[in-house]
């Protein structure tokens, strides 16, 4: 049998169609950061280049608490706002799951948030959290709290309030998977769960929640990897402040490279960032096996 | 269709060429290229310069970039990385001597050999050094600043008490009056609410504070800190009771989002700088004008800065940037931005004695305060690594302010750490 022509093969079309990307891909992301990754174990501030080893993986364990700190604060940020967004965009979720009347309404009215740029709503936050013109400290003070937190000028208050804010995003892309996901579920199997005298709670905890695993553990996946390198509020709102109590990984990343331009240190942080989550994600993955259920896989 | 294709083909091809043909007002010219920051005023200023240069030199063309404050030297840095830098730019002097360092700037001395009509005399002795890095002088300095109080005449006179401007010629604007004034400049509503303070200052005025009382933040080299002397600490703690303790000065939660601005009136004193004289202007609610920092138990002292006007190394048209850079600086020069346009204070000697720029027609009126900071002003000790233990200050300072730790605590905490900023290798 003679063998067709490469041009021929259905292959050679693929790869011709996909290669925009591809090129694309080569040249502005794989190259770059093979690039980043040379330059980690360089002295570089955009004039002078000099190899220096694995100085500035050294230095960023031992020698620089601040790193530490970002570290400690991003991993901090992420323990709370992860699950709580999770919970968050679910219970919005089940409640727009409901057939009432204004429904395209509210859908609509809890996505518009997360259509708002980063920067309105920063500035937004930032006058949500004024000590003492803010609405958040007019609510508590006409609740009794005579003396409420400072949040954004509190090092104690500061990283709680970047936490609250997070909740801001809840009624987003978050919430629109696990909406999609719940009106996957068949009616057959909650029609089931009655018959065997399932209450409310029940036919959640037994039929949605792990009919939604699929959909938690994409969004726990990506809550995590954004999570880890918030930026943009902290950037506006604190500028890492009060006392780099809002001092994200990310932040400190930036600050390396475009501030004090040490642009090998920046490529360091942004690899042992990169190894961070590959080791979340990667352990997220090997656990999905026990709690992730997908209709119709066979064990 | 092939008709259609043909006219697209042909439109497209003139675009290209019409793109790479120069713009009308660069044909038969030299075109040098300008970069600078700033607010709208000075932006407008920057033009007014630029305009008249380009009237006085028909032969050249100064192409203007302006960019934002906030991205001004990423995209600088990025330019000199990437060898297409202006031929000429500003430079804010905290960041001169880090670039300096680098070798990114043409050095001057050839074209002040060669040039008989630029004259260093003619320039006051702190605007000379400040061009200065390791011996070479690579740029003269323009809008050069003070740090002063500008205060609200209004409220003063409101309240009953005497004029700073009157207590400095008087010589007796000092420490103590001016935290007396801003006691009785501080209201409140019948909440306890603060309604005015007295006072505002922020992280750059604890230099000047130090020094009243008779410290310093690092050695005049800049390579040691020295905070931790007792003098030092007692400037330090005036400043953190000013909020704290005699409760004049807002807190940080009190003035997140300008809730208390000079402009607004709710401030009467404000630290601020001569270039934010231009947007005090707009103010007309109450009258305005400026008084010296006031003395402390070491004296007088102020702190002077300016930027520096600077040639990239490798621009291929060094004659016509010296030009530029040469009346940006020259009397006519000056005599625009400092009389005309009333930007900053003069760095000529002839200008700053100038009656048209000592009799002003709008505020501030009391300019002679400006001459003055030549005489006991101070220059901040930036070194190349400035940035670099800024940020172990600012964190212990924000402490400080927040009432977290004593003047003491801070100063004993950041001495080291500082100097491990000022002594290690770079990273």
């Amino acid at each position: 049998m003679r063998t067709s022509r490469f041009w021929q093969r259905p292959a050679f079309w693929g790869f011709l169609f996909i290669s925009p990307w591809l090129v694309g891909y080569l040249l502005f992301t794989l190259g770059p950061m093979l690039g980043s990754l040379g330059l980690s174990f360089c002295r570089y501030d955009l004039a002078n280049l000099k190899a220096v080893g694995a100085d500035n993986y050294v230095r960023l364990f031992t020698k620089d608490p601040l790193f530490w700190k970002a570290l400690w604060n991003t991993a901090t940020y992420t323990l709370f706002a992860v699950p709580l967004g999770l919970t968050g965009s679910l219970l919005l979720a089940v409640l727009l799951n409901h057939k009432v009347r204004g429904l395209a309404l509210y859908r609509t009215l809890y996505y518009i948030p997360s259509l708002v740029p980063a920067v309105a709503t920063a500035l937004l936050w930032n006058w949500v959290f004024n000590a003492n013109f803010g609405i958040l400290n007019n609510s508590l003070r006409s609740a009794g709290i005579a003396h409420p937190p400072a949040w954004l000028q509190d090092p104690n208050w500061a990283l709680p309030a970047f936490i609250i804010m997070s909740l801001w995003g809840i009624g987003g892309g978050r919430m629109i998977i696990f909406l999609a996901g719940l009106q996957g579920i068949s009616d057959s199997y909650y029609e089931a769960a009655e018959l065997d005298g399932a209450g409310a709670w029940s036919k959640f905890r037994h039929v949605t929640l792990p009919m939604l695993t699929p959909m938690i553990f994409f969004n726990m996946v990506l809550g995590i990897v954004g999570s880890f390198q918030v930026f943009t509020t902290a950037y506006i709102m604190t500028g890492g402040g009060p006392a780099n109590a809002t001092l994200f990984y990310v932040l400190y990343l930036f600050r390396q490279a475009f501030e004090e331009f040490r642009m090998g240190y920046a490529s360091a942080m942004a690899w042992v960032l990169f190894v961070i989550l590959l080791a979340f994600t990667g352990i997220q993955f090997w656990q999905a096996k026990r709690w992730v259920h997908y209709e119709g896989e066979l064990r | 269709m092939k008709w259609l294709i043909g006219i697209l083909f042909a439109a497209g091809l003139a675009m290209l060429i019409w793109r790479s043909l120069p713009p009308p007002e660069e044909v038969g010219r030299t075109t040098i290229r300008y970069m600078a920051w700033g607010n709208p005023e000075q932006l407008d200023a920057e033009m007014q310069l630029v305009k008249e240069f380009e009237r006085r030199r028909p032969d050249i063309h100064v192409r203007l970039t302006l960019v934002p404050g906030s991205a001004y030297y990423q995209k600088l840095q990025i330019m000199l990385a990437s060898g297409t830098a202006p031929d000429v730019f500003r430079c804010d002097h905290y960041q001169f001597p880090a670039y300096a360092h680098r070798g990114y700037f043409m050095p001057l001395t050839k074209f002040l050999a060669a040039d008989k009509d630029f004259r260093l005399d003619d320039y006051f002795d702190h605007t000379v050094r400040e061009g200065m890095y390791k011996g070479e002088f690579y740029g003269p300095s323009v809008l050069f600043g003070s740090r002063v109080i500008y205060y609200n005449k209004t409220a003063f006179a409101k309240e009953g008490l005497i004029d700073p401007y009157v207590l400095y010629k008087r010589g007796e604007w000092t420490m103590d009056q001016f935290l007396e004034a801003a006691k009785r400049l501080t209201k409140y509503d019948e909440r306890g609410m603060p309604t005015h303070f007295g006072v505002l200052a922020n992280v750059l005025d604890a230099w000047t504070f130090v020094w009243a009382f008779g410290g310093d933040i690092l050695t005049p080299d800049g390579s040691r800190c020295v905070v931790d002397s007792p003098q030092a600490v007692e400037g330090l703690r005036f400043m953190q009771d000013l909020i704290h303790k005699h409760h004049v000065s807002p807190s940080a939660a009190e003035s997140a989002m300008m809730a208390y601005t000079f402009e607004s009136g709710r401030i009467a004193m404000l630290f601020n700088w001569a270039g934010q004289a231009p947007i005090y202007r707009t103010i007309r609610d109450f009258e305005w004008d400026v008084a010296p920092i006031p003395r402390g138990p070491a004296g007088r002292i102020s702190m002077i800065k300016g930027n520096q006007l600077l040639m990239y190394l490798n621009t291929e048209h060094p004659a016509e940037a010296w030009a530029f850079m040469k009346f940006y600086v020259s009397r006519d020069g000056e005599m625009i931005l400092c009389t005309k346009l009333r930007r900053g204070m003069p760095t000529r000697k002839d200008v700053a004695s100038a009656r048209e720029y000592l009799q002003s027609t709008q505020p501030p009126f009391q300019n002679d305060v400006w001459v003055d900071q030549y005489t006991f002003g101070r220059e901040l000790p930036i070194t190349d690594r400035w940035m670099f233990w800024q940020r172990e200050w600012n964190k212990e300072f924000e402490l400080l302010m927040l009432n977290r730790v004593t003047a003491h605590e801070m100063a004993r905490r950041v001495t080291p750490a500082i100097d491990i900023s000022l002594t290690e290798e770079p990273w």
